[in-house]
């Protein structure tokens, strides 16, 4: 037996499909080597992701209940009010700020409540001032954040009202584009007695409906 | 696969660690070639991995190959986007027009071919690549490889047909109905 006994001889249809690929199979980039060490780096990133995960108030992951970790609440009488919520409730709608305005006159010292919200690691110069209002149509959810980064062009931010590591309804998303200069109108159907916790997450655009587990801001009306 | 497919959607670490073994040489071609020979390319293709990992549980399909396929691209002109933005003077239209002058489907072909070159036997990728990576001759392969070259031209005959027969949905005229259109593609969660 000789070295051409087996010897396969070349299809012509074949030869004219690769020679049709030809450019790109001459191409670095077609056979470029995967990074050296890319399980490892992955398996750890995802890994401290969800170390973090476990530590963060998610409604699918638990939630660290380290009080040290949550601001604490200020009560409405004592908040400085600025004058760009009302502009931002007005942007919300008239209708809506005759209702919130009224209710809240009516109630502000039992309903409306002011609470801080401190940046996690993963936003660690991030603060925020948080203000919930209920009305008659569900709970107002004032943000003035500061010190928080602008949402990257596939990411957003969500703020969430929880009832507990496992239980939490979104009251909306932004992104933050605009620096904070004006204060964020958000709507919840919940309400902050039954729901004390309230957190802000960084969301990828492709993630889902579900928390990200990864929260930026955090604070608590119980403590 | 199907089992492959299940564990990783569970957020399996084997799972994640076959996936990663499995579909790293058509990611990083994704990523190189989108990015080019960029220092940012070994950042793209861990990303690609974290980020399909996060949404996996909101992975529907049964061929994880084309979902990685457009998280890698998506991620890569994120990084290309954030790398151009301060030379370009933050204009989005200029960025987009660099972007996507990459060339959608090359950049699929590119991975498609890269799928297929990963299924040939070792052997016969060998002589591939110094054929038509390296450019060397079927006796100057021969002489590398230390093998006949009655060796090398069964082995590029065989790998070609290989070949030929993956990358046939390709082809132009091809129906490509059985192929994700990198459109659907790119506009799966």
């Amino acid at each position: 037996m000789t070295e051409f006994d087996d010897l396969e001889q070349p299809d012509p249809a074949a030869e004219a499909t690769v020679a049709g690929f030809g450019a790109l199979l001459a191409d670095e980039a077609t056979w470029a080597e995967a990074p050296t060490d890319l399980v490892d780096d992955v398996l750890a990133q995802i890994r401290a992701e969800r170390h973090d995960a476990e530590s963060a108030a998610t409604p699918d992951r638990p939630i660290a209940n380290d009080p040290s970790d949550v601001a604490p609440v200020v009560e409405l009488h004592r908040r400085r009010r600025r004058s760009s919520r009302w502009v931002a409730l007005a942007a919300a709608g008239v209708v809506v700020i005759a209702g919130v305005f009224a209710f809240s006159q009516r109630t502000s010292d039992d309903k409306g409540i002011v609470l801080e919200l401190a940046g996690t690691e993963l936003a660690a110069d991030a603060s925020a001032i948080a203000e919930l209002v209920e009305t008659p149509d569900g709970t107002v959810v004032l943000l003035d954040i500061e010190g928080l980064p602008p949402a990257g062009p596939e990411e957003y931010y969500e703020a969430w009202l929880r009832q507990s590591p496992e239980v939490g309804v979104s009251a909306g998303t932004f992104h933050f584009r605009g620096g904070g200069g004006d204060t964020i109108v958000l709507w919840s159907g919940v309400s902050p007695s039954d729901f004390p916790l309230v957190t802000v997450t960084i969301q990828d655009l492709d993630g889902g409906a579900m928390s990200s587990g990864r929260v930026v801001l955090r604070g608590s009306l119980d403590e | 696969m199907d089992d492959l497919v299940a564990r990783f959607r569970q957020g399996d670490e084997t799972a994640i660690r076959e996936v990663i073994t499995r579909y790293s040489g058509p990611v990083t071609t994704v990523v190189r070639s989108v990015l080019g020979s960029s220092d940012l390319v070994a950042d793209g293709v861990q990303q690609t991995f974290v980020k399909a990992w996060r949404s996996s549980q909101q992975f529907q399909g049964d061929d994880l190959a084309p979902w990685l396929y457009a998280i890698a691209r998506r991620t890569s002109i994120d990084l290309l986007r954030h790398e151009r933005r301060p030379t370009i003077g933050g204009h989005e239209a200029d960025v987009e027009i660099a972007i996507e002058a990459t060339g959608l489907d090359e950049v699929w072909q590119r991975h498609e071919i890269r799928r297929a070159l990963d299924e040939l036997p070792e052997a016969e990728r060998d002589v591939v690549r110094l054929s038509h990576l390296v450019g060397l001759t079927h006796p100057q392969i021969a002489e590398h490889l230390g093998i006949a070259v009655g060796t090398v031209k069964s082995r590029s005959a065989r790998a070609h047909k290989r070949l030929a027969a993956a990358l046939r949905h390709l082809e132009p005229g091809a129906n490509r109905t059985d192929v994700p259109s990198v459109m659907s593609v790119e506009e799966r969660p």
